[in-house]
């Protein structure tokens, strides 16, 4: 019996040391891994990707806007008056959306420009909404925001219209 | 002969080193999106100097009470320089401290801070050659660690002559000379770890897990400061500065650690004392019974032969 006891005992206080080296063995390739994961970084690229993307396709929005000026010689009356770009009310209405109701409608303003629909932000999934924000500012300039752009990236385009 | 400190416990103490490197690194990967408090890196870094001071401190009272240990010597120099270097550069950059939350560093490498952390990093590796010195290594430990350690400084040495190569190609433009002195003090810091590591002071005496720590934690410090990851330039120098002061806590941590020991240790002390004098007097007081009570039967033994008065007196000038 008391051989037994011994037996068991040698085994517990064998395997718990065991499993913590395994555990730190595991955590230092961990940390390995995660230091070359950072030098890559992944994500960052592909948050960097999507920014950029973002960038292009902002610009293309406020080249129609410049274009729909040009032919008409005034802001389009749809785009809200708000010195703040990404505010409720102001995000343009997807191509795709069931209803543009309190999201600004281009449809009239893409009619003079080669962009066919309002592209939509890249994180952005389903909803009326595209992801970006237009509003003018009363002034003459129009304000045109992605405020869904990521590692606290600013996007934003202001052009004076006249 | 040394105590051997509990094995789980060193398992334990590696694994939250890990667990902690590991959590940095993750707030790495989220700090792009995360909104940093505008100008607090002049703010960390004050409070990183000012802690610097006071390792300083410790590390030379250490010193002061155990005159044998250089590295303390050593760690108290270096810690107290890099405090006085990082508050001047605070200082200076500010123009007073009166622009603590609202001033922005003016250089982007600044002088100073650069030198500190150099600085450091070869003092850490000189308290380490001395830690060395005060113990009675193997010839075999003494080769493994010189042919790592000689590893490690030739793939820096080709590392830096490629970045001179570049810079004088024009392959890279950047600032030749911070370059050069951050991999250096990158290199003294991966020996200074390496050697710690390997003289495995850290079984024995948990104020070497700490170093190990600091150590660790400088490393990525400096890893963020030159910067060797794909991350925004701005958020690597905030990792960088929070690096630094975590590392700075790590060794904190391991002064009052060792205090609490000494502390722990002179209470234990104290108690083996009192339960030996304890044991002693009741040794004398059996001793004495004992006496008493070879009298008393000599006592009773001599009355019979008539020499009572004789053994009573003995007996009173005794008690």
């Amino acid at each position: 019996m008391r051989g037994s006891t011994t037996a068991i005992n040698t085994k517990n206080t064998a395997k718990r040391p065991v499993f913590l080296d395994i555990m730190v063995v595991f955590s230092i390739f961990l940390v390995i891994g995660a230091f070359a994961y950072m030098m890559l970084n992944p994500g960052k690229r592909q948050s960097d990707i999507r920014n950029a993307e973002r960038n292009t396709e902002i610009l293309s929005i406020m080249q129609a806007f410049s274009a729909y000026v040009k032919a008409n010689g005034n802001i389009p009356s749809i785009i809200p008056l708000n010195k703040e770009c990404a505010s409720f009310g102001n995000e343009i209405c997807s191509v795709d959306a069931s209803d543009c109701k309190n999201y600004v409608d281009l449809t009239e303003v893409l009619k003079e420009s080669e962009l066919k629909a309002p592209p939509t932000d890249p994180s952005r999934a389903g909803g009326n909404g595209t992801g970006y924000y237009v509003s003018h500012n009363g002034e003459g300039s129009i304000l045109l925001c992605a405020p869904s752009a990521e590692r606290n990236v600013q996007i934003t385009v202001k052009r004076f219209m006249y | 002969m040394k105590n051997k400190l509990p094995r789980e416990h060193v398992d334990i103490q590696f694994l939250s080193l890990c667990i902690s490197l590991l959590a940095f690194l993750g707030l790495a990967y989220w700090a792009g999106d995360i909104v940093w408090i505008k100008d607090f890196q002049p703010f960390i870094t004050l409070i990183s100097g000012i802690f610097a001071l006071f390792i300083g401190v410790l590390a030379l009272l250490r010193y002061y009470t155990k005159k044998t240990s250089l590295n303390f010597l050593f760690i108290g120099i270096g810690f107290l320089g890099v405090g006085l270097l990082d508050i001047c550069q605070v200082i200076l950059d500010l123009g007073g401290m009166s622009n603590l939350f609202s001033g922005i560093a003016t250089e982007i490498y600044p002088v100073t801070s650069v030198l500190s952390k150099t600085f450091l990093a070869i003092i850490m590796f000189i308290s380490w050659l001395f830690s060395r010195g005060e113990e009675n290594s193997t010839k075999g430990r003494k080769k493994k660690e010189g042919f790592l350690m000689g590893l490690v400084a030739i793939s820096f040495f080709v590392f830096i002559g490629v970045f001179v190569y570049l810079i004088a190609t024009g392959i890279v433009v950047d600032s030749l000379a911070v370059i050069i002195v951050g991999l250096a003090s990158l290199m003294f810091l991966i020996l200074a770890l390496l050697g710690y590591l390997l003289n495995k002071g850290w079984i024995y005496d948990d104020f070497n897990y700490w170093i190990v720590f600091l150590l660790a934690f400088l490393i990525l410090s400096q890893i963020f400061y030159l910067p060797f990851f794909n991350l925004e330039y701005s958020n690597m120098m905030n990792l960088s500065v929070w690096a630094r002061f975590f590392a700075y806590i790590g060794l904190l941590i391991g002064f009052l650690n060792s205090i609490y020991v000494m502390f722990q240790r002179e209470i234990s002390t104290q108690k083996e004392l009192a339960s030996k004098n304890k044991q002693l007097d009741e040794t004398k007081e059996k001793v004495e019974e004992a006496y008493l009570m070879l009298r008393e039967e000599k006592w009773s033994l001599a009355r019979s032969k008539g020499s009572v008065d004789k053994i009573l007196k003995d007996v009173m000038r005794k008690k």
